[in-house]
């Protein structure tokens, strides 16, 4: 069994990395498990790999190092119900230090489990940081940032689909410069052979070890994390038109403009529509909306918000967008469920120096 | 209808350990659904499932397999529902059709209304 840790920020493109390797090893013949990680508790990734009958499990209420425990429940879990050979443990993208506190653990519980980290960054962001020196984000939310790229050992440098190819090699230069001890990748994952490549590197990568815990002031890091405000909803959207599908999908555009509006920095806003269709925006730019097709008088929604913001603004502006889509749309929509908050202090299991 | 080759098996679970700690349970989420025959679920945990029905419940049992795991597991299945796979499912060897059950009241689910 082999376990893969990926890291990285919010809206970097670590679940769709995931789904692609998924999809590649599983093509393979070779058992394939993933573990989703949130401080949130109902994830738009839990159930997409569901629904792609991929066999996860979610850690959620908190990241992996403050969950070690469940982590390591769904790592058993995984191997004990499916045979599982291939783990990837995504971690939530507000988190960091994790080769303190889930790498350098898990190395010491099971010594003889190879296990890998990834970090991944999307290269628009990498770019706003790098030439502008700043994210949009707050200070505290880009020591993360940088933090998390600190400690990696392999460096997945995602979405260069969405760069022009001067643009790129403009960026890699930069990149050499400052990260060019590290293992760098550009990728598209997308792409299955860009995945193939980065699933080729991970195979044969045993620089875990030597990779260090990080020097990081806990205080700043709990401060980057209490910046972003986290909302989840479960609706159901019901539809006189009998196009409930499509009106979900409008809905995220709405609350996507809604958001960009209020010019609050995104870490990521994900949208899962009728336990199939997945719809994502981040900071660096918005995604293509697809046309959703089939007609319904109801659809579900799962709704992820991840955004710098206080978790009262966010709620408020959710209600509204809610409020003016009802009647602009002679539809109704009924929550479920609903949560918002800030990440606590983050308190590790435990921190291996 | 009982469980058999090529049946959609929707189930519960508690998970635990040789030292009887609680790994996993999903007894108050959504059901597991499986296709019993193909290789998403350890074949020696789908052995122990054979001929059970809605309602059934059984602890099934999982030992050291060298390479796999080196510990042994118990789980506490309950069978919410077995249907009859279908031809696509039989092909893609998963279920398509999900069978969503509403949750338990005490479900860590809640609603809040507007």
């Amino acid at each position: 069994m082999k376990i893969h840790l990926l890291s990285g920020f919010l809206g970097s493109g670590k679940t769709t990395a995931i789904r692609q390797a998924a999809g590649i090893l599983l093509q393979q013949g070779i058992k394939t498990g993933v573990i989703s990680n949130d401080q949130g508790r109902h994830l738009v990734d839990g159930g997409l790999f569901t629904s792609l009958a991929i066999p996860n499990r979610e850690v959620i209420n908190g990241c992996f190092c403050c969950n070690y425990k469940e982590l390591g429940n769904s790592i058993s879990s995984l191997v004990a119900m499916h045979g599982t050979e291939i783990i990837f443990a995504e971690s939530v993208g507000s988190c960091t230090d994790l080769v303190a506190t889930v790498l350098k653990p898990l190395r010491q519980s099971r010594p003889d489990t190879p296990i890998t980290i990834s970090v991944f960054a999307d290269v628009r962001l990498l770019q706003m940081l790098l030439y502008k020196g700043s994210t949009g984000f707050d200070e505290t939310v880009r020591y993360i940032y940088l933090k998390q790229l600190e400690e990696a050992g392999t460096i997945v440098i995602n979405k260069i689909d969405l760069v022009t190819g001067r643009q790129l090699l403009a960026t890699r230069a930069l990149l050499q410069k400052k990260y060019g001890h590290k293992h760098l990748l550009f990728q598209n994952s997308f792409n299955k052979e860009n995945v193939q490549q980065w699933l080729n590197v991970i195979d044969a990568d045993n620089s875990a070890s030597a990779l260090p815990s990080l020097q990081i002031d806990y205080d700043v890091y709990a401060s980057g994390e209490a910046k972003l405000a986290w909302a989840d909803r479960l609706v159901e959207i019901y539809s006189a038109d009998n196009n409930a599908p499509q009106l979900a999908a409008a809905l995220a555009n709405k609350l996507y403009a809604a958001v960009c509006q209020q010019q609050y920095p995104i870490g990521h806003l994900k949208f899962f529509i009728n336990n199939s269709l997945k719809i994502s925006f981040t900071a660096a730019g918005e995604t293509m909306v697809p046309l959703v097709a089939g007609e319904a008088p109801s659809a579900s929604m799962i709704i992820n918000m991840r955004v710098q913001t206080e978790p009262a603004y966010l709620t408020r502006l959710t209600d509204q967008v809610f409020t003016l889509f009802e009647t602009e749309h002679n539809c109704r929509i009924v929550i479920s469920s609903q949560s918002a908050f800030q990440p606590g202090y983050p308190k590790p299991t435990h921190r291996l120096v | 209808m009982n469980i058999a080759q090529n049946c959609v098996v929707s189930m519960r679970y508690t998970m635990k350990n040789s030292r009887q700690e609680v790994l996993e349970d999903t007894l108050h989420a959504l059901p597991v659904h499986y296709l019993h025959g193909s290789g998403t679920i350890l074949a020696v945990l789908q052995e122990q499932l054979v001929g059970l029905k809605a309602g059934d419940k059984k602890k099934v049992y999982l030992q050291t397999i060298p390479g796999i795991t080196e510990e042994a597991f118990c789980f506490e299945v309950s069978i919410d529902e077995v249907r009859a796979a279908l031809p696509e499912e039989i092909v893609l060897g998963y279920p398509v059709q999900a069978i969503v059950q509403a949750c338990e009241a005490d479900c860590a689910c809640y609603n809040t209304g507007r």
